[in-house]
């Protein structure tokens, strides 16, 4: 008899066998990855405009979407208030990136209702919570077409989903000084609700708007913003509305360009003075942690009046950094800006300390405060700084 | 244990159904044997020989009466009990086939040694030595279909005793034998069952044999008559 | 060696086995053809299944719900809606199609998606796998394939994949490879073309519109969710689950496997007639042996555990053998299985075999059940086999010879249980088959009774023909009739079961030739290529339209559409018809009074199909639901017509109706009349000269259309002409057993008759007429079974599977046939015991022992 228990028992045992391996390639979920050939890559930048020198401006059609240009966006950053005096900064910034130059054959619809469409959108929406120390941020993107996301210049508007920045009209309005409305919410809530009125006229930074970035002819950009801009609407964080008021900025940058060889990011600030004047200020750095001859800054007067400054005329000197657990930047956190042309003086310092931006791409975009003296006057202010390229190289050997 | 009847049947009833008929073969049959007797059973084809050895081994049950061996009553066993007690207690040599053709002579003595449920580790010995008694212990792997006759008797009756049981019973023996051989069959059974005491009911309707028995019955009208007087051939 | 443990009564039965070769190794032989049958076809049926759920799941992806439109498109505006007003980010914009790319053997599903939005859903499409955007969605037609397929191909990044939809042909440059992580991935994705929406729109034509929306919805939120979602939705389009989708779609096949496995039973209860009689065989062999035994002492349990001990050796042989061998039958078979459900259902590419455990383990459990089932009998016999002490030489003749008559009793009481069980309700397909094995068991039962009935007539005949020898022949299968019978049965059984479903295919034929006769009114049918050959799932191109109907020598144009509807019924197929008079005298009404043709152009009624009324159990007069573009519209019933063109069911209305409910111009097929004295050949060479270089169609003459529907019947048909054939083989080997057997057991008979003077040429003459009348009388037995099988097959299996009525059609050639195929099978078998039995030397038969 004892046969046939081992047959029985080889029998089940060859049956539960079966029915493990059964079980566990069942598990197996499909999974996959894309690969493509290095030499589906094809060349950057031939076929796209460029900027290359200064150029009459038209609104508001600039105001909208340039295409055949490779990248442009519109990027407003604002520092709001409750009636307590409770602090918010915000980025919100719509990319538009054109995948292939203007006469690849392929179509291009920036507001077509197809599906077919040479641009992508992408959008980066942050908001600071001074008061928290925390520091919320999303990313979005979609494809430029079906009504999906895109840009047009009149009506102004500007989307990503439900993500958008659209035109209202208002009495005191015109096609190049107008205000908007932003809509944005993230996933877990948070959101912003602003009405944008520009407070002074729209500045063309660098010369009359063209604004060169590197040595190569063509590495440049169109360049327009609106340093101060009246804002009221509502916050809302951790499930709390917010009732605020206070300014914002926008830049609106469009061109084909891109970062010289040597060159590994930049700095870039926006400063809103207590005495209604601004700053804009920005430096390339190059990869050995110098910073490249490519610096742009300007003042602007409370008239809405621009003066340009240049690399001899500003001294930024780094004080203290910041080392992100997220990423092991190191990236500076306070500095003295000196402008002595101007009689300008300043303690600049990020609100607090992790505002970095963890997205497709890495960087740094925060609330700063300051204060100094200006033409003999104490002064304060808030801005904005936006650092990137930190977190490449080992040895950030900072200024 | 030594009985006094070894073995005794006592008023057996035994008749079959023939079409319409109705054939008594046993009819109050009495007998009785003493352990370590030779009893030779006379008796033509047919005159009820099988069925008084179908009857003792337990193969088939009677209408009536007691079938005592040693302390057991046959009559009151059901099938399997009576199954049982034969594969213990009954060693059997037959006319014909005789041997498992399938197993080798050794296999064939051992069998009931394995079936009595034997665990000894000697097993194998044993049914060595018994093939050696009947001179064929150099023949053990050798099938039946390579034995002539003489020797497959030979190990039948190795087998027969191999497991030592209560009572033998051989069913015309030599009928398949030539006379020669027959003989020698005849004295190997003889000597093997006197050595070791068993006791052993021969049935055949050959006379001579009757020489080496104890006592002779012979089945008549269903009942057992001691034969006195035989001639050898 | 410690022969202490040696089971020595198991020892002697293998030795008798292995003694007898040619048994042991038939009934392995016979368990092993019957299990490799029914191994094959489960194979089949679960590596098409694993195939369908792989290919279903590579392009379902992780959606839990998806939103469809009202018959096959949505509006892609729905999309915006979903994602940006009711702000479900969790959704993503599917096209799906069908299509071939040269330089591959099979067809592809076509995946058109947005990669942004595919993450949550198919990671392997999403943007974050690493597709090039800017090739992707650029606005040229570019796709990628999985590595696998593109060294299947010898392509490589950058080369162009010609491509074919709906007959129209596309170039599309290769962008990259979709690199698979595990084997099971690898066969999801062997056959996706995957492509951007904006491709796909232009590959199907179907700018504008989206195949379906996929979307994930948490089961704790899905109540609202759903809200939502239905808020923004425009009328029609609804929210299914994508599981319900997947399940409708494989349920069609469900009646057509089922039936194949059936079939595939047939072998293995042939086999097990096989085991059967080597059992039989073994006992009666060894009779004496065992009586002898048992006076050893050994139980009658023993002997019946010994007994099936055996036989399981033999089962479990035979089964392993039938394993292998059933695996590679099954390489052969499941490409004749997938090209049927390619034919009928949806399309289907199974590039490998799936070797399921499961399947492997019903097929070990089948092999050894039916081996104890078969020897359970013999087994039992031999326990209860005559303990004697004295050589008793008759053997069991007797016996059965006295049971013919209980045993036609109790075949007659087991096949009208049969009987019976087609009387439970919804007894379903299930029911049908138990009720045809009862009769088989039943009718079985009864051949002994009926084989020594038939010698009384026979012999007389065969004196006549082959003078005394021939009376003996005839008699010696009554002397025999333990083993003869089962042989009989054996082969009466496996040809049957031949006449049963030749006649039911011939049934089925000919009631599809007349109706398609009737059907085909017009000269000359023209549709696009289908992924499935059954179905006309693609549309033609209005200016082709155009260009056809100009055609000189057409007279008249009528078309149709074929669309999937949803009704309350769920998703179904439905076909406007724009046939003008000629459809009256077209469509064969099973019920449904001819008032239908008169109002059918004006008010809201349709025909269904015989089958739809039966499956979805609705009849005249009652309500369908169908979901229109213009809301939930009642349509009535009021005619039933055959159709054997589908077994999942049609409706059919007229096209004006579906113009008033649907926005749909499209035309699926179309049909031409020509004018009088036109050479109908001439215009269809005409018109595929116009026809050239625009769409890819298929323009066929009447005649043409016919003839490749018919072939579409046969090759689904073909499977079941394999299986027949090896019912009869392992028929053939039970036969050739039994002879064996004969041969062994008469061989003193045999030697006998040596001895007194017959000649080796008349004793081949006494041996194969012998079978030759075993052959004769299974194949006279296979006709009453065979045509009551055929009528089970008719009347209730097909019609529980499907629904279909069939005119029942019995030629003298399929009755004959099987008559004659028994005689010449029974006769081959014959051949080598009759050699045997004619060379042997009486001398060593007539020897003792």
């Amino acid at each position: 008899m004892k046969k046939s228990i081992w047959f029985i028992v080889i029998i089940l045992t060859v049956a539960l066998i079966g029915y493990g391996i059964w079980e566990i390639s069942k598990e197996e979920e499909i999974r996959a990855s894309i690969s493509v050939a290095e030499a589906m890559g094809g060349g950057d930048e031939e076929g796209y405009l460029r900027a290359t020198g200064p150029r009459e401006f038209v609104f508001p059609d600039d105001h909208g979407p340039h295409p055949g240009f490779r990248t442009e966006w519109w990027y407003y950053t604002g520092n709001v208030f409750t009636k307590d005096g409770r602090q918010f900064g915000y980025q919100f910034t719509i990319f538009r990136s054109q995948m292939s130059p203007p006469d690849s054959g392929a179509q291009d619809n920036a507001f077509n209702e197809n599906w077919n469409t040479n641009h992508l959108y992408l959008g980066h929406f942050a908001v600071s919570d001074v008061e928290a120390e925390d520091h919320v941020f999303e990313e979005r993107y979609s494809r430029g077409a079906a009504g999906l996301a895109g840009s047009q210049a009149d009506p102004h508007r500007i989307w990503l989903e439900d993500w958008e920045i659209i035109r209202i009209e208002t009495e005191s309005g015109d096609g190049k000084n107008f205000t908007v409305n932003i809509q944005a919410e993230m996933e877990d809530g948070t959101s912003i609700n602003f009405d944008i009125t520009p407070s002074k006229p729209l500045v063309l930074q660098g010369e009359e708007g063209y604004d060169p970035k590197g040595s190569e002819k063509g590495n440049a950009s169109y360049y327009l913003a609106f340093t101060r801009m009246q804002t009221n609407g509502v916050i809302t964080k951790d499930g709390q509305e917010y009732r605020v008021s206070g300014d914002s900025w926008m830049d609106h940058e469009w061109s084909t360009s891109a970062l010289d060889e040597d060159q590994e990011g930049w700095d870039w600030f926006s400063i809103q003075l207590s005495n209604n004047y601004e700053i804009m200020y920005y430096q390339l750095r190059n990869s050995d942690g110098s910073v490249s001859e490519f610096t742009n800054g300007s003042v602007i007067d409370p008239d809405g009046n621009k003066v340009n400054f240049d690399t001899g005329e500003v001294t930024l000197e780094v004080l203290d950094t910041w080392k992100s657990p997220h990423s092991g930047a190191n990236y500076p956190s306070t500095w003295n800006l000196s402008i002595p042309g101007k009689n300008i003086d300043l303690q600049v310092e990020t609100a607090f300390p992790d505002q970095e931006m963890d997205v497709s791409v890495r960087y740094f975009e925060g609330v700063l405060r300051l204060r100094g003296v200006m033409n003999g006057e104490e002064i304060t202010g808030n801005g904005f700084v936006e650092m990137t390229g930190y977190g490449e190289n080992e040895n950030n050997e900072v200024r | 244990m030594k009985n006094e009847s070894h073995i005794s049947l006592l008023r057996v009833n035994k008749s079959y159904q023939e079409g319409g008929n109705v054939r008594t073969v046993l009819n109050d049959m009495e007998l009785t044997i003493n352990e370590g007797e030779m009893i030779v059973l006379l008796g033509r084809s047919g005159s009820g020989k099988s069925t008084l050895l179908n009857l003792i081994s337990g193969i088939d049950q009677p209408d009536s009466g007691q079938i005592n061996i040693g302390d057991t009553d046959l009559a009151k066993l059901s099938e399997k009990e009576r199954t049982l007690f034969r594969r213990k207690n009954i060693g059997f040599v037959f006319q014909s086939f005789n041997l498992i053709s399938t197993l080798t002579a050794e296999e064939n003595v051992l069998l009931p040694l394995k079936l009595k449920g034997i665990e000894d580790e000697n097993l194998l010995q044993r049914a060595g030595s018994f093939l050696n008694e009947v001179g064929l212990g150099d023949r053990g792997d050798s099938y039946p279909d390579r034995l002539s006759g003489g020797e497959q008797q030979r190990v039948a009756i190795a087998r027969a005793l191999a497991h030592e049981p209560m009572l033998i019973l051989a069913d015309e023996p030599t009928g398949n034998l030539d006379y020669e051989t027959g003989k020698k069959i005849l004295d190997i059974l003889n000597k093997l069952v006197r050595e070791n005491g068993r006791t052993i009911i021969l049935a055949t309707h050959d006379r001579d044999i009757c020489s080496i028995a104890d006592r002779v019955v012979e089945l008549q009208s269903g009942q057992l008559h001691d034969v006195t007087e035989f001639e050898g051939a | 060696m410690s022969s202490e443990n040696k089971d020595l009564i198991w020892l002697s039965s293998l030795r008798f086995l292995l003694r007898h070769p040619w048994h042991f190794g038939l009934s392995i032989l016979g368990v092993a053809l019957g299990v490799a049958v029914v191994v094959s076809i489960d194979l089949s049926n679960s590596s098409a299944e694993k195939a369908f759920e792989l290919s279903t799941e590579a392009v379902t992806g992780k959606a839990t719900h998806q939103i469809q439109g009202v018959s096959e498109d949505l509006d892609e505006s729905v999309y915006r809606s979903v994602r940006i007003e009711a702000g479900i980010r969790s959704s993503a914009p599917v096209i799906e199609g069908y299509g071939r790319i040269q330089g591959l053997n099979r067809t592809v599903q076509v995946l058109g998606v947005d990669p942004i939005a595919e993450a949550p859903f198919r990671d392997f499409a999403s943007q974050e796998a690493g597709i090039d955007l800017s090739k992707f969605i650029g606005g040229r037609n570019t796709g990628l394939i999985s590595q696998n397929t593109a060294q299947e191909m010898e392509v490589e990044v950058g080369d162009t994949l010609v491509t074919e939809v709906a007959g129209v042909y596309h170039d599309i440059q290769l962008i990259g490879l979709i690199e698979v992580e595990n084997e099971r991935s690898r066969q999801a994705l062997e056959s996706i073309l995957l492509i951007d929406i904006n491709t796909a729109q232009r590959l199907f034509g179907m700018q504008g519109q989206l195949s379906r929306i996929d979307l994930i919805i948490d089961e704790n939120q899905e109540g609202t969710i759903k809200q939502r979602i239905e808020s923004v939705l425009p009328e029609g389009a609804a929210i299914v689950r994508s599981e319900s989708r997947t399940e409708t779609v494989a349920q069609m096949t469900r009646a057509f496997e089922f039936n194949l496995q059936a079939l595939s039973m047939l072998a293995l209860l042939v086999g097990m007639f096989l085991i059967y009689n080597t059992m039989t065989f073994s006992v009666v062999q060894r009779r004496p042996l065992i009586g002898r035994m048992r006076a050893l002492g050994v139980s009658r349990n023993e002997i019946l555990f010994t007994i099936l001990k055996e036989a399981l050796f033999i089962g479990f042989l035979g089964t392993l053998l039938g394993i292998i061998a059933g695996i590679f039958l099954a390489q052969v078979l499941v490409q004749l299985v997938t090209q049927s459900i390619n034919d009928l259902y949806f399309v289907l590419s199974v590039q490998q075999l799936s070797i399921d455990p499961y399947s492997i383990t019903k097929g070990l459990l089948l092999g050894l059940g039916a081996t104890l089932i078969a020897a359970y009998w013999p087994a039992r016999e031999a326990s209860k086999a005559e303990v004697t002490t004295v050589l008793k030489r008759s053997s069991n003749e007797s016996k059965i010879l006295s049971r013919i008559f209980p045993l036609a009793g109790a075949g007659i009481l087991v096949g009208s249980i049969g009987g019976l069980i087609l009387l439970v309700p919804n007894g379903g397909i299930a029911a049908g088959y138990s009720s045809l094995l009862f009769m088989i068991v039943g009718f079985s039962l009864i051949v002994p009774a009926l084989i020594v009935g038939m010698a009384k007539l026979f012999r007389p005949i065969f004196g006549k023909v082959n003078g005394m020898i021939g009376k003996m022949a005839v008699r010696g299968v009554v002397t025999e009739l333990s083993r003869t019978s089962v042989a009989i049965a054996a082969l009466v059984v496996a040809v049957a079961a031949t006449v049963g479903v030749g006649v039911m295919v011939d049934s089925f034929r000919t009631t599809v030739v007349s109706w398609l006769g009737s059907q085909l009114q017009a000269d000359v049918y023209i549709q696009p290529p289908s992924s499935v050959a059954r179905t006309a799932d693609s549309e033609l191109a209005p200016d082709l339209i155009e260009v056809l109907k100009a055609t000189k020598g057409v007279e008249q144009a009528g078309s149709v559409r074929s669309v999937q509807i949803r009704t309350n019924f769920g998703t179904d197929n439905l076909v406007a018809i724009d046939h003008g008079d000629a459809a009256e005298e077209a469509y064969q009404l099973k019920v449904g009074e001819n008032a239908f043709w008169e109002v059918y152009d004006t008010e809201p009624i349709v025909m269904i199909s015989e089958v739809y009324a039966y499956r979805k159990n609705i009849g005249l007069n009652d309500t369908l639901i169908i979901q229109t573009d213009a809301g939930k519209v009642p349509f009535t019933i009021k005619a039933i017509n055959f159709d054997y063109a589908s077994d999942i069911g049609t409706v059919t209305m007229n096209r004006k109706i579906y113009n008033r409910y649907f926005n749909d111009d499209a035309i699926s097929g179309l049909a031409l009349y020509a004018e009088e004295d036109v050479d109908v050949n001439e215009l269809v060479n005409r018109l595929r000269v116009r026809a050239d270089g625009m769409q890819e169609v298929f323009i066929r003459s009447n005649r043409g259309l016919r003839e490749a529907s018919i072939e579409i019947f046969d090759r689904t048909f073909t499977v079941t002409v394999v299986l027949r054939l090896l019912a009869i083989i392992v028929a053939f080997m039970g036969v050739l057993s039994a002879l064996m057997a004969l041969q062994l057991e008469r061989s003193r008979e045999l030697a006998v008759l040596r001895a007194n003077g017959m000649t080796p040429g008349q004793l081949w003459n006494y041996v194969i007429s012998q079978t030759g009348v075993m052959g004769l009388m299974a194949g006279i037995l296979s006709v009453p079974l065979g045509i009551l099988m055929a009528y089970i097959l008719v009347y209730v299996i097909n019609l529980r599977s499907f629904g279909w009525t069939l005119q029942f059609m019995i030629t003298p050639d399929v009755l004959l046939q099987a008559v004659g195929l028994a005689f010449i099978a029974a006769l081959l078998a014959g051949v080598y015991p009759s050699k045997k039995m004619a060379e042997a030397n009486p001398a060593d038969a007539l020897r003792n022992e």
